[in-house]
């Protein structure tokens, strides 16, 4: 049972790493991006790193994500250029 | 099993590289970048890791009970948080870029100079 | 170069590294089976020398804290960069503050979000002092409660608007908190130097394992890498946002 979590959790983390990288649009990308920062927090409660994983799901799931969110409104949007 | 933290270690590292060198935006080239950083977490901790082992808090524990290795979770936790500024830093670059050449194609625009 | 040549170049070369990498990977301890000694040493060590039973917080910021101060600095000239950046340039201006859409209309806050952000501000600021106290005692520390202390504030910017948030976090005070965080870790660690002790050591009383003043300088440099993150993340992030927000380029309009 525990082994099959942690197969679960180690191919989720590779399969949002792919879709993170074939999302070609930043905008979506960085859901992507916030989605895998979550599976990689799992991954490491799984692994019994519960410090990395707070870290992790701070960053990667919610600081990281508005940074490239900001990011792509100046650069794309009208009226913020 | 054995096998696998290492095969996903070296997927997310290619995967990333692979967008890196295709991207035709810089803020897309970035998060690609924040895929190969994943990786090394991911190796950190698989290493440290021991089957059955707890999280290295000790408090009620009984004595000799096996617990994962503190060392690569403490290089992790900080590395993950730093990494985000230093990526918030890249993410500048692009920003300055798009102004200056008015496009995120990292292709398309001329070499940057001092 | 075109596509295709691109794809190929990168193909071949990334399955010469993979095979390389997994040659070398293999014949690393295998999965769940790690026995390198120093974790177990640190392990046995961190109650009776520095009362603590945080194993990570005690590698963080004592046993290897050299490599941390080492860490928090390229935080600190990474958010100084972002900032130096992202100042006004000579052809912007600033503006009455206006959000951005992206290909549609903006709907204004409704009354779900205001009653959510009011929610969650102070639980989020709450939970993130708690990491950050409790770092030497629990899971967390400085830098996730950090993190989390400065994305509380953007509950702020959701159910109001740029101005309330500009209110609460006033850029010069986040300055000097920035620096009074990565000032005190790094005074705290050079004190004993200067009293001919080694660099790093313990000077205040280390009390009684699992309470909050406890385990000597850990707490104080949790709190102060706490500070430095929390106010770095805040910077940056309304860096970013003042970017979209604010300022604009002199020649339109």
């Amino acid at each position: 049972m525990r082994m099959a979590l942690e197969v679960l959790a180690f191919v989720l983390v590779a399969a949002a790493a792919t879709g993170v990288v074939a999302t070609r649009d930043p905008l979506p990308q960085s859901m992507a991006a916030s989605l895998f920062g979550l599976l990689l927090s799992v991954l490491f409660m799984v692994l019994q790193a519960p410090d990395v994983a707070l870290s992790e799901i701070v960053v990667g799931a919610v600081a990281y994500p508005l940074m490239v969110l900001l990011t792509v409104t100046k650069t794309t949007a009208k009226g913020a250029q | 099993m054995s096998l696998l933290p290492i095969l996903v270690t070296v997927w997310l590292f290619l995967v990333g590289l692979y967008g890196i060198a295709t991207s035709r935006n810089t803020i897309h080239l970035v998060s690609c970048l924040f895929v190969t950083q994943a990786s090394t977490y991911v190796f950190l901790l698989s290493i440290g890791f021991r089957t059955g082992g707890t999280a290295p808090i000790l408090g009620k524990l009984p004595p000799g009970a096996p617990l994962v290795d503190p060392v690569v979770q403490s290089l992790a936790l900080t590395d993950i948080v730093v990494g985000a500024t230093v990526s918030a830093l890249i993410l500048v670059f692009a920003l300055q870029a798009h102004k200056k050449h008015g496009t995120s194609d990292p292709r398309s625009a001329p070499p940057m100079r001092g | 170069m075109n596509d295709s040549a691109r794809r190929t170049l990168f193909f071949f070369f990334a399955a010469i590294l993979a095979g390389a990498l997994v040659a070398a990977l293999r014949h690393l301890p295998s999965f769940g089976d790690y026995q390198g000694p120093y974790g177990d040493v640190i392990l046995s060590g961190c109650i009776p020398q520095r009362h603590t039973p945080q194993g990570v917080a005690a590698v963080t910021f004592d046993y290897r804290g050299f490599d941390t101060l080492g860490e928090e600095f390229i935080l600190f000239t990474a958010v100084a960069g972002v900032l130096l950046l992202l100042r006004q340039q000579q052809c912007e201006r600033q503006e009455k503050p206006r959000d951005c859409e992206l290909g549609r209309a903006i709907p204004a806050t409704s009354s779900a979000v205001l009653a959510a952000g009011l929610l969650m501000f102070p639980a989020a600021l709450l939970l993130g002092c708690s990491l950050v106290l409790h770092g030497h005692l629990t899971p967390g520390g400085g830098f996730q409660g950090g993190v989390l202390l400065a994305t509380a504030f953007y509950f702020v910017y959701l159910s109001s608007d740029y101005r309330d948030l500009t209110r609460f976090t006033p850029d010069h005070l986040l300055d000097y908190l920035e620096v009074t965080g990565a000032t005190t870790f790094a005074l705290g660690a050079t004190l004993p130097l200067v009293l001919n002790r080694p660099f790093m050591l313990n000077l205040l009383p280390l009390g009684k394992t699992g309470s909050l003043f406890s385990a000597g300088f850990l707490p104080l440099f949790n709190c102060s890498v706490g500070v430095e993150v929390g106010a770095g993340f805040l910077l940056l992030i309304a860096a970013f946002l003042k970017q979209v927000i604010v300022i604009r380029r002199e020649s339109d309009q």
